[in-house]
């Protein structure tokens, strides 16, 4: 009898010891012997040192998905305007954060206060994200009448206000060219492509291989950056948006979007689609905009921040940029179409300082802050004020957006479909389908439209 | 455990005297054999030759074709450059303190405890329960890794290592398997002449088989800790925050931090010097462990 | 349940207390069991029968994930088909391969632990590291391996970047890893009687007919737990596959596996109802093929030389 309590109880002692052990080790976030090295790491990791600084006062966590901003956000709170504005809130800002991670964080109930570069729609339509109007009509900073109407319309869904535009919001959609590229392919950089076929003939002249066969230099990748949305798609070719809000219906099995399969493989088919594959598998040339930083690219459809960033990251290469507008197909010849859309910082609903993070965004709106990311990072915000104090030589390219605001003939506020996502995934793919010759245009837009109303059902949207 | 003798020669010598006289033909199958021994070494370590030298390189050498073998010159502060920039002593912290050790550390107690109960306690239903034991080895991750990250979520668990450390306190299928297997090969008497002196089981344990118990538990930690340092998945569904980070998603970080920025300078030459500093303490772990390891790969397989 | 009961008070004092024991001891791996493997088991089939996306409250909807898969996802069928792609070659390669390598091991060879060295450590480090590498090795046109070949005027494989050959460019990668294998087999050759061998030789056994008729049926039972592990394994394969191929497999999908596949389905789209669906799909797959792996094994398996 006497054993067997003995027993019990070492084991027992021993159990506790195990799982004291487990939570000691396990809570690393409290245990004074892993919080010391993060710490010590405060120097070298600006995102990662705030959780170890504990500050008196009340952090705000802003999300960011890209890498590029860090630069100016340091800048930033360091400005005697921030700090003024922020009272005792302490800005812990993350960059690149991918889409896992801040949907993992919304479903675990542990988002960060606010979100930028996100899939707005998608987080709002899930009830993951709150409406500022109420926030952003008691500002005295943010003014709807010093914005481009285009862009704060387009934070707006059903009267509600998603989030505050900002940070970077401006025209999206140019086809800028590497100008010393084109004149030594024996091209004329004053008269840029206007139609498909345009761009297709410098494409071309532009792909050149080595002896023995190697990817050297192309032309235009017609699915890097903007190119790459199937809104571009379908209102270059089609002249309408594929997505219809107030309907929510999806319409991608048309005409366009089959023409846009077929022209746009044909510059993929130019370069070979396996070249091709491996030169976006390339850890250096894959990224966004990469190629065209690099040399290898020399035209690329994107918008107000390629000139900027393009200067701020190879000035090499941003001395001879040159913008214009984005190819139509020729029955469309002279159409100025233009996409715009903010960008925000949107407040999640579990946020734990809603109020801090929305006095970031409105610091956001300051001359202060839009400088700084303006030199740092080399965006632009369609703020009218502030609009009218840059200069627009200040990078090559620049101009061609900040004049062309006027002349535009479509517009398209697009990323708005709650599944774009989705949609995008399986653009990649059916366009591969077509580039590599299993599908016609006709039979790729098809299937995606059944494979889009698919998933939407699926998710229980519609 | 079956110790594996190096030195033991595993062709009899009757064997060896019959390929003895087979004279030159066997000269050429001892170069034949020798030869793709040196093939297959080369191009098994050719990818780790290749870590080490890109990691030296700069982007121009990188970007050459025919690729450079010898790196001339090479760039040594690529190392340093690309741990200290990017946080990777947070990442080890991360990595050592509060996964792998802690991972190891219960690992190591709870299963052998529950090993030693499979292995020397009798009880009615102890077979059927060390069968369900086994059973638990072939189940897919993918079955629980949606409802346990839902059960972690509503436990408020996320973006912490309790989801990762934790389950391990309950010990491991296949290290109570293996702990069972060495236990069973401890000689019953033992503790019997124990029992007989009134020691409790768990005192028997832990005074008589834990201390024979060593090599395998070695074993035991030892595989528990490279599985916590090699850990991607894992740390990819809880952790998403940056400070958190392991070694692994600070790889993955590194990749994606430079392609997100277009800042593209050195993207390579960065990875493969991490990579190289991430690689290198196990290989110096295994040059000194060797025997440890192969042991405890081979008691598995030969003894179940 | 009055059985088991009526059991328990027929059991002698000893037994009582034995069984006591015993329980104590291994009651951390039932509560783990309970809580990290039955309880979750089922969980996921539940999920499977819902729409749920962890942000709005689960929806019940019956199969609708399992037909929406079986029928409607243009993807799943080419994940299917890449999956057992992958096992079907992987395996049995990767199988074939190691057994050769731990039979060239096994004759008389100076410096086999540095050999076996050279095998195995592929299979101990980091995934993302030796993944990297491979990215890297691989490409098409920076591609080492590509630079070699072309600096001997061959062309450049397009081993990544070609919908037909990235699978097969997996394949070698887990070949390049197959050292844990190596590793048992090599230990349990050691194992083989001499005397079985010696046996051999005195029936006038050559080396061919030796392999074939002592080294192959001895060493059965290691194959058997190679073959088990490695399928296992094979079909649960994610991080290489991942970080090598990217979110989306590769070209066309081509080499989009059965866990990417589902990891994407539950994390980057929140469809946890559908990524359950896969686990158990994905569960069952693995089961029936374990079960005729054991069952057939009685056939060519042979125990301690009795057949």
């Amino acid at each position: 009898m006497a054993k067997r309590t003995m027993s019990r109880r070492d084991f027992l002692r021993a159990a506790a010891f195990a799982s004291t052990g487990a939570i000691l080790a396990a809570c690393g976030g409290q245990a004074p012997t892993t919080q010391q090295p993060a710490a010590g790491q405060a120097t070298t990791a600006p995102a990662a040192e705030q959780p170890a600084a504990a500050p008196s006062g009340k952090t705000v966590q802003w999300w960011f998905a890209w890498g590029n901003l860090e630069a100016a956000v340091n800048k930033i709170v360091e400005t005697p305007e921030f700090k003024e504005m922020m009272g005792d809130n302490v800005l812990e800002y993350k960059g690149s954060v991918n889409r896992e991670a801040i949907l993992t964080a919304i479903a675990g109930g542990t988002p960060p206060d606010g979100g930028s570069n996100f899939d707005y729609f998608n987080f709002w339509t899930r009830g993951a994200t709150v409406a500022v109007n109420d926030r952003v009509a008691a500002s005295s900073i943010i003014k709807k009448d010093d914005m481009i109407p285009a862009l704060w319309d387009s934070v707006i869904t059903d009267g509600q206000m998603i989030g505050v535009p900002g940070i970077e919001s401006y025209l999206q959609w140019g086809l800028n060219y590497n100008a010393k590229a084109v004149e030594d392919a024996g091209l004329d950089p004053n008269t840029p492509p206007v139609t498909w076929d345009d761009a297709l003939a410098w494409h071309k002249e532009l792909t050149r291989f080595d002896a023995a066969g190697n990817l050297q230099q192309f032309g235009l990748d017609p699915y890097d950056a903007m190119a790459g949305e199937t809104d571009f798609g379908v209102q270059s070719f089609g002249g309408f948006n594929w997505w219809d809000e107030q309907a929510r219906t999806i319409n991608l099995n048309n005409d366009a979007m089959a023409q846009c399969f077929d022209v746009c493989g044909e510059f993929i088919k130019i370069v070979g689609p396996d070249k091709f594959a491996g030169m976006r598998q390339d850890q250096n040339l894959g990224g966004w905009g990469a190629a065209f930083n690099a040399g290898v690219q020399t035209m690329i459809i994107e918008g107000y921040w390629h000139p900027g960033e393009t200067q701020i990251q190879k000035p090499e290469i941003a001395q001879y940029n040159r913008a214009t507008w984005a190819p139509v197909p020729t029955s469309r010849a002279g159409k100025k179409i233009m996409a715009t859309g903010a960008h925000m910082v949107v407040l999640f609903k579990d946020g734990k300082n809603l109020d801090g993070m929305f006095k970031v965004s409105e610091f956001l709106w300051t001359k202060t802050a839009l400088d700084i990311i303006f030199k740092e990072v080399g965006w632009i915000t369609g703020i009218l004020s502030w609009l009218s104090t840059v200069d627009p030589k200040t990078y090559p390219g620049l101009d061609f957006y900040i004049s062309s605001v006027d002349k535009v003939d479509e517009w398209i506020i697009g990323r708005r479909c709650p599944i774009h996502p989705f949609v995008q995934t399986q653009y990649q793919e059916l366009r591969e389908q077509v580039y590599r010759g299993n599908l016609t245009g006709k039979e790729a837009a098809a299937e995606m439209q059944v494979r889009a109303e698919a998933e939407w059902k699926a998710q229980g949207l519609g | 455990m079956s110790a594996i003798d190096e030195a033991r020669p595993v062709v009899t010598p009757s064997i060896q005297r019959r390929t003895r006289k087979m004279g030159a033909g066997s000269v050429g199958i001892e170069v034949l054999k020798y030869a793709v021994l040196f093939v297959l070494t080369a191009s098994w370590l050719f990818p780790f030759y290749w870590m080490f030298t890109s990691a030296v390189k700069n982007d121009s050498q990188v970007y050459t074709i025919p690729p450079v073998l010898i790196p001339n010159p090479a760039y040594w502060n690529n190392f340093g450059d690309a741990w200290s920039k990017n946080n990777f002593n947070l990442f080890a912290l991360n990595s050592i303190f509060r996964y792998a050790l802690p991972a190891t550390l219960l690992t190591v107690i709870s299963s052998g405890i529950v090993a030693y109960g499979f292995a020397r306690i009798r009880f009615p239903g102890r077979d059927i329960l060390f069968f369900i034991c086994l059973t638990q080895i072939m189940l897919p991750w993918q079955v629980t890794m949606v409802p346990l990250f839902i059960t972690f979520k509503n436990l408020g668990w996320l973006n912490s290592y309790l989801p990762l450390v934790l389950p391990n306190a309950f010990g491991s299928a296949f290290f109570i398997f293996m702990l069972r297997q060495f236990f069973l090969t401890l000689p019953e008497e033992l503790s019997d002449a124990a029992r007989i002196d009134g020691a409790s089981e768990f005192g028997i344990l832990l005074r008589i088989i834990l201390p024979l118990a060593v090599p395998a538990l070695a074993v035991v930690a030892l595989f528990r800790f490279l599985g916590a340092w090699n850990d991607f998945l894992g740390p990819l569904i809880y952790l998403n925050q940056e400070h958190m980070y392991p070694l692994a998603l600070g790889i993955d970080r590194l990749r994606r931090n430079i392609s997100a920025t277009g800042n593209n300078e050195l993207v390579y030459p960065y990875l493969m010097a991490v990579s190289t500093i991430v690689v290198t303490p196990i290989l110096v772990l295994f040059f000194f462990a060797q025997r440890t390891f192969i042991e405890g790969i081979s008691v598995t397989g030969i003894k179940g | 349940m009055r059985l088991t009961t009526a059991r328990f008070e027929q059991m002698t004092r000893r037994d009582r207390h034995s069984l006591m024991t015993g329980l104590l001891f291994i009651s951390p791996w039932i509560i783990g069991f309970l809580a990290f493997t039955v309880f979750p088991l089922f969980y996921s089939f539940y999920i499977s029968l819902t729409r749920y996306d962890l942000i709005r409250d689960p929806v019940f909807i019956g199969f609708a994930n399992y037909t929406e898969l079986f029928f409607a996802d243009p993807q799943f069928w080419k994940v299917v088909y890449n999956t057992f792609f992958y096992v079907s070659l992987s395996v049995p390669l990767s199988l074939g391969f190691s057994f050769l390598i731990a039979n060239l091991l096994n004759t008389n060879i100076v410096g086999r632990s540095f050999f076996r060295a050279v095998m195995y450590i592929p299979a101990i480090v980091p995934a993302i590291c030796t993944a990297m590498v491979w990215l890297f090795l691989l490409n098409i046109q920076y591609g080492a391996v590509n630079g070699i070949l072309q600096s001997f005027g061959l062309p450049a494989i397009p081993f990544l970047s070609n919908p037909e050959l990235t699978k097969p460019s997996l394949i070698m990668v887990s070949i390049w890893a197959t050292g844990n294998a190596v590793v048992v087999f090599l230990a349990g050759l050691q194992d083989v009687p001499r005397s079985l061998y010696e046996a051999a030789v005195v029936d006038g056994a050559n080396g061919w007919q030796q392999f074939r008729h002592v080294t192959i049926p001895m060493s059965t039972p290691v194959i058997l737990y190679n073959l088990v592990v490695g399928f296992i394994g094979a079909f649960q394969e994610f991080t290489s596959a991942y970080l090598i191929m990217g979110n989306n497999g590769g070209p066309l999908n081509s080499a989009l596996l059965f866990s990417p596949f589902l990891y994407m389905n539950a994390f980057q789209f929140l469809r946890m109802g559908k990524a359950s669906a896969l686990a158990w799909i994905l569960f069952v797959i693995v089961v029936i093929g374990t079960i005729v792996f054991f069952r057939t094994s009685a056939r060519w398996v042979y125990y301690g030389g009795e057949k």
